[in-house]
């Protein structure tokens, strides 16, 4: 069954179902909204032996607003010159400055697009037949929250702990939503594009 | 004496710290244990001591500068970290490396594999008390090394493929000297195998120790041998074959038990087979493997034409995904059209594998939990990122 | 013993044989920098280095150099890799449990001063900034044999150090630079 016969038989009973716009490329992407997740991870994992979930992250689409606290290192240095043609190599310019020195809070400019949302990102496949599909949620960035995977999946476990624990997404119905990979003095989500960092005392 | 007499034996549930610093987890992974006796009846993986923010990383360095953050995912085997990260970013950019280069990735990722596994073999012998065989395999895992050092100068990391092909071809001599060791490697693993795969000492230690039942690891996520040992044959490079394996001829092996023992023999097949791969590669680089008509591998031709120094791929997302040393690992990529990436996800198989210890470990008891952590070979540069 | 006391300088024997004389500093630093054990405790890809440098093409052994997984038993810890701030806290205890005289190497560039990551929300800029350290080693990652010469090093190092400065310390360090934070 190819991934376009799962999705005309699966919108019959998720209206909101569609294909993406964005695509992921080589594979196929639909769009779902966020309270309807489960119940097509669940029907996809039932009925069309969806056993294996690849990947659960996200994306802030709010653009590179504000990055204060953050160090903008040499990447960004390299979007100024964005004018220069692509054959110029980058400059050697900086002996890399310490990092108390980095400029605070450059703004940057707003991307073409950038929306105040966060876009849940699932790759979800089906082993025996080998089609692999990119679910896309997308969540506001004011208390974004999304229903849990945990118990369909239980890679979702620990993947959804990961993304609260960077995005500050909460995944309702998840039984140990707590931080994993941040260090108890961590304030704020770091992947979040507006994130600032407050200096600890490692710092 | 009656029962409530005041010294009656009490027993009562204790609580263990293993790890952070701890010679057998490997790194620096912390499991909090809850024992009744000898028994585990809790066990709640606690990562993050190597956190190194990696994701937000990628989005301060432009895309050449992001491949040396790769190498530091997964470092006991680098290779294939630089390869499904150029993977991603080719995709992204619509870049097509050349043939040979494409060859010379495999070979490089299948050397990789084979070092990986030695080190698996090396430091699990060592956690269930046999020192012996990590001489071994660090004696034959230097030689690797030493080829890699001939090709890129780096003996851990190496950021050899880059975005469009490889850094560079191989040098005078480097196919006879790749072609020795793999004729020294081969019956090696005869060795390994009289040394310690069958020994009863260490069979009884880890046979039906810690086992995964096919649902249970797909349902957690595992992938590579630590899947394979439970009975799928997921394998990346059969079932989405990137790069030139569907031109090559190997073999996926898989256990039956997915218990630490299979897992070990599983990774011990696999070397075998990448040994295999090697040599078909070699071959193919000789020009005496039949390859189609017009499609030799002219020597020096590693780089795809007209890739910038400054990369700005299209806006866009791409996922790629490869059979890593120890899984399945993707990244995946979003490009805003700008020098930096605007999103980078890692998904390394050693975090999903950590995650099901929480599972298998209770119920164990207290010196099996060493032989089950040894037996999923994670690297803690790749769950914590 | 006679032998290895003939080659060694600073001894003396006094006529008649049974009897070699030397000083207390000599003896003490003698056993102290020939067998210098380090901690088993990897932090990230340096530690794949340092497991190289104990296996067989390297041979730490030979240098008297043999890790011990207890911090209880070690003179030497190798700081090898990325220091996170989550370990920072149970490095600063393993430090403490570390008997005296104890020496640090950071081996690597995360452990000098954050190496690759030094812009990192998460990464201590440099062990330095939590334990005191006696030997930088840069590299990413340093190869097996710079390890050995950090040892040889911390070894000359260890020569230098006079019990009358109180717990064997060097000079520098009996002035007080070993502070904790």
């Amino acid at each position: 069954m190819t991934a376009e016969e799962i999705l005309t038989e699966l919108q019959a009973s998720f209206p909101g179902l569609a294909k993406s716009d964005a695509q992921v490329k080589d594979y196929p992407a639909w769009t779902v909204p966020a309270q309807s997740v489960r119940a097509v991870c669940e029907r996809l994992r039932s009925k069309f032996s969806f056993d294996y979930l690849d990947v659960i992250t996200a994306v802030d689409w709010s653009g590179q607003v504000n990055p204060k606290g953050y160090p903008q290192s040499l990447g960004q240095q390299g979007s100024e010159a964005a004018g220069q043609p692509d054959s110029q190599t980058a400059q050697p310019s900086s002996l890399i400055p310490h990092p108390s020195s980095f400029p605070q809070g450059r703004p940057a400019a707003q991307p073409a697009g950038a929306r105040d949302i966060f876009e849940l990102v699932y790759l979800v496949s089906a082993l025996s037949t080998g089609v692999k599909i990119c679910l896309r949620c997308e969540i506001p960035r004011k208390e974004p929250a999304a229903p849990s995977l945990y118990g369909i999946f239980m890679a979702a476990d620990w993947q959804e702990r990961e993304v609260y624990d960077l995005f500050g997404i909460h995944f309702e119905g998840h039984p140990n939503l707590k931080r994993i990979l941040t260090p108890e003095t961590q304030a704020g989500y770091p992947l979040r594009k507006d994130y600032e960092h407050v200096s600890d005392r490692y710092d | 004496m009656t029962q409530e007499s005041s010294t009656a034996l009490k027993t009562g549930q204790m609580f263990i710290n293993f790890g952070p610093q701890h010679p057998s987890t490997h790194g620096v992974l912390r499991i909090a244990l809850t024992v009744e006796g000898e028994v585990v009846v809790k066990a709640d993986p606690d990562v993050g001591y190597l956190h190194r923010g990696i994701e937000k990383l990628f989005e301060a360095r432009n895309y050449s500068q992001g491949l040396i953050l790769t190498d530091r995912l997964d470092y006991v085997s680098a290779m294939p970290n630089n390869l499904a990260y150029c993977l991603a970013v080719e995709r992204l950019a619509a870049v097509q490396p050349p043939l040979r280069a494409q060859y010379l990735r495999v070979m490089v990722s299948e050397l990789t594999r084979i070092a990986s596994h030695l080190v698996f073999f090396g430091t699990f012998s060592v956690d269930m008390g046999a020192f012996t065989p990590f001489l071994y395999a660090f004696r034959e895992r230097e030689m690797i090394l030493d080829l890699f050092e001939m090709l890129c100068g780096g003996r851990l990391l190496y950021s050899y493929i880059r975005v469009g092909g490889v850094s560079a071809d191989c040098p005078a001599g480097w196919e006879e000297k790749c072609g020795e060791f793999i004729t020294f490697f081969k019956p090696r693993l005869k060795d390994y195998d009289t040394l310690l795969s069958f020994n009863p000492i260490f069979k009884d230690r880890t046979a039906n120790v810690g086992r995964i039942s096919a649902a249970q690891a797909l349902s957690w996520g595992l992938s590579g041998p630590n899947l394979r040992a439970s009975g799928p044959d997921y394998d990346v490079r059969k079932a989405e074959p990137y790069c030139v394996y569907d031109k090559l001829d190997f073999t996926v092996p898989t256990g039956k038990t997915g218990s630490c023992w299979d897992r070990y023999y599983c990774r011990m097949l696999e070397m075998g087979q990448s040994a295999e791969i090697v040599l078909q590669c070699l071959d193919a680089l000789a020009g005496t493997a039949c390859l189609p008509a017009g499609r030799e591998l002219p020597p020096g031709e590693i780089m795809a034409k007209g890739v910038p120094k400054i990369l700005k791929p299209p806006a866009g997302q791409a996922y790629a995904h490869i059979e890593a040393s120890r899984g399945d690992l993707g990244f995946y990529a979003v490009s805003d059209g700008s020098p930096t990436p605007y999103r980078m996800h890692v998904r390394g198989p050693s975090f999903l594998n950590v995650a099901i210890l929480q599972e298998i470990l209770a119920g164990c008891k207290i010196a099996d939990v060493v032989a089950v952590l040894g037996s999923f070979d994670i690297v803690l540069g790749e769950v914590d990122r | 013993m006679g032998i290895i006391l003939d080659n060694l300088p600073k001894i003396e024997r006094l006529p008649g044989g049974g009897i070699a004389l030397t000083t207390a500093d000599f003896l003490i630093n003698w056993s102290r920098n020939s067998s210098m054990w380090p901690l088993t405790f990897g932090l990230a890809c340096c530690a794949i280095e340092m497991m190289a440098a104990y296996a067989s093409r390297f041979d730490f052994e030979r240098m008297g150099v043999f890790p011990r997984p207890t911090p209880r038993q070690a003179d030497v810890m190798f700081v090898a890799g990325t220091v996170a701030k989550k370990m920072a806290p149970p490095i600063i205890r393993i430090y403490k449990q570390m008997p005296e005289p104890k020496f640090v190497i950071a081996m690597g560039g995360c452990a000098n001063c954050g190496g690759p990551f030094y812009d990192s929300y998460s990464v201590v800029k440099g062990v330095d900034r939590i334990i005191p350290v006696d030997v930088y080693i840069p590299g990413c990652p340093p190869r097996p044999e710079a390890l050995m010469y950090a040892v040889i090093k911390l070894q000359q190092k260890i020569r230098l150090m006079k019990v009358k400065n109180g717990h064997g310390a060097t000079p520098l360090q009996s002035a007080g630079a070993r502070k904790l934070v």
